[in-house]
């Protein structure tokens, strides 16, 4: 689906639930009713071109954002930032819970595990010295990328051993949701 | 896989003895002469994974040796840049002869492995990558050249799904190939 300033909101996140994600850093909540985007981004006082342009560069790869990010520098940049954040608060304690978990209910002793988790590890180090570098000029983040595809590959192609399943595959979604959020973040750093 | 079968088509005998010195070297292949290619043309044509000849034979029996030139290698004493056959220069330096052969069938026994399982020699590459060596620094200790190094990595990739180096040195460990970091 492409996003114009007529599409009912709700739509666009029933089509794509792991928007919600987005929606946040516009604090823009679940409950969002039956509002149009121009409804909303008028009621928050958001820039509709620059919200729509976030909107179908999350949901399509094919999407080009033309000059809606490099007219909306200052935009742009805040949502970056409120991105990473949301990284820092959200998605890497909920990985690293869900790992810890999975690695304490696995049955046995599943080494492979624990050496994933210890990959994470290194991934959330990276990320947090991005964090904590309190970035000026926001570039993408490709060996984090690269490291998450990784991580992605070890779950699903090479892992051995006994785990619970359930666990396993909430750590996996995460982590899936996690890199395809930071593929965005550096398609929206490629445009400026 | 089992041994490389190579044929060492040449009338060329002192060609031939240095060939079989270089390949001696080269684990799991085996190698047979035949001073002509009629031997190879008339008795079951196939039987051999690699040819190599001189380029005289090699244009003397074209119909043979260019619906096979994959598995065909020519020993030329000119530049052939053009030529659809992988070629080796037989006035270069022995070594850069010999480099240019191991990497040729190192490429050879890769290609002939199982598409997602690593080659010995992918697993050799692995290991070296996984313990921090560069690529120079693998080049040097396995006697290969850069880019076979560099064509060994991406495939390694392809096959595990796995880009960085800390990745494959967590995969290094997780399939015993790395004891630790």
């Amino acid at each position: 689906m492409i996003v114009n300033k007529d599409t009912k909101l709700h739509d666009v996140v029933i089509s794509e639930p792991s928007i919600t994600a987005v929606l946040s850093r516009f604090d823009i909540n679940l409950g969002i009713g039956d509002k149009t985007v121009r409804q909303m981004c008028d009621e928050r006082g958001i820039e509709p071109t620059f919200f729509i342009a976030i909107l179908n560069t999350y949901i399509s790869d094919d999407y080009a954002p033309a000059d809606a990010f490099r007219l909306n520098g200052e935009s742009v940049n805040r949502y970056l930032k409120r991105t990473i954040e949301y990284y820092d608060k959200f998605l890497i304690p909920n990985i690293e819970q869900h790992f810890n978990l999975l690695i304490h209910r696995s049955s046995g002793i599943n080494s492979n595990l624990e050496l994933m988790r210890n990959f994470f590890f290194e991934i959330k180090e990276e990320l947090a010295l991005l964090i904590n570098s309190d970035v000026a000029v926001f570039k993408p983040i490709d060996t984090i990328e690269d490291k998450l595809n990784d991580l992605v590959s070890m779950f699903v192609i090479h892992l051995t051993g006994s785990y619970n399943i359930n666990l396993c595959q909430a750590v996996l979604f995460a982590i899936i949701g996690l890199r395809k959020d930071i593929s965005q973040y550096n398609r929206i750093c490629r445009y400026l | 896989m089992g041994n490389i079968k190579i044929a060492i088509v040449t009338a060329d005998s002192l060609l031939y003895l240095g060939i079989r010195y270089i390949l001696a070297d080269i684990p799991a292949v085996m190698t047979t002469h035949l001073r002509c290619a009629n031997d190879i043309v008339n008795d079951n044509p196939d039987r051999y994974d690699v040819v190599i000849t001189d380029a005289e034979t090699c244009v003397s029996y074209s119909d043979y040796f260019l619906p096979r030139r994959h598995k065909t290698v020519v020993i030329t004493s000119q530049d052939t840049g053009n030529s659809s056959f992988f070629s080796v220069d037989r006035c270069a330096a022995p070594s850069v002869i010999a480099e240019r052969l191991i990497d040729y069938i190192d490429r050879l026994k890769d290609s002939v492995t199982s598409q997602s399982e690593l080659s010995q020699r992918e697993i050799d590459v692995l290991k070296l990558v996984a313990s921090g060596k560069i690529n120079k620094e693998i080049a040097d200790e396995l006697q290969i050249s850069i880019n076979t190094v560099l064509t060994h990595r991406k495939n390694i990739t392809a096959k595990l799904g796995i880009r960085s180096v800390s990745g494959l040195s967590v995969y290094a460990m997780m399939n015993g190939y790395l004891t630790k970091l």
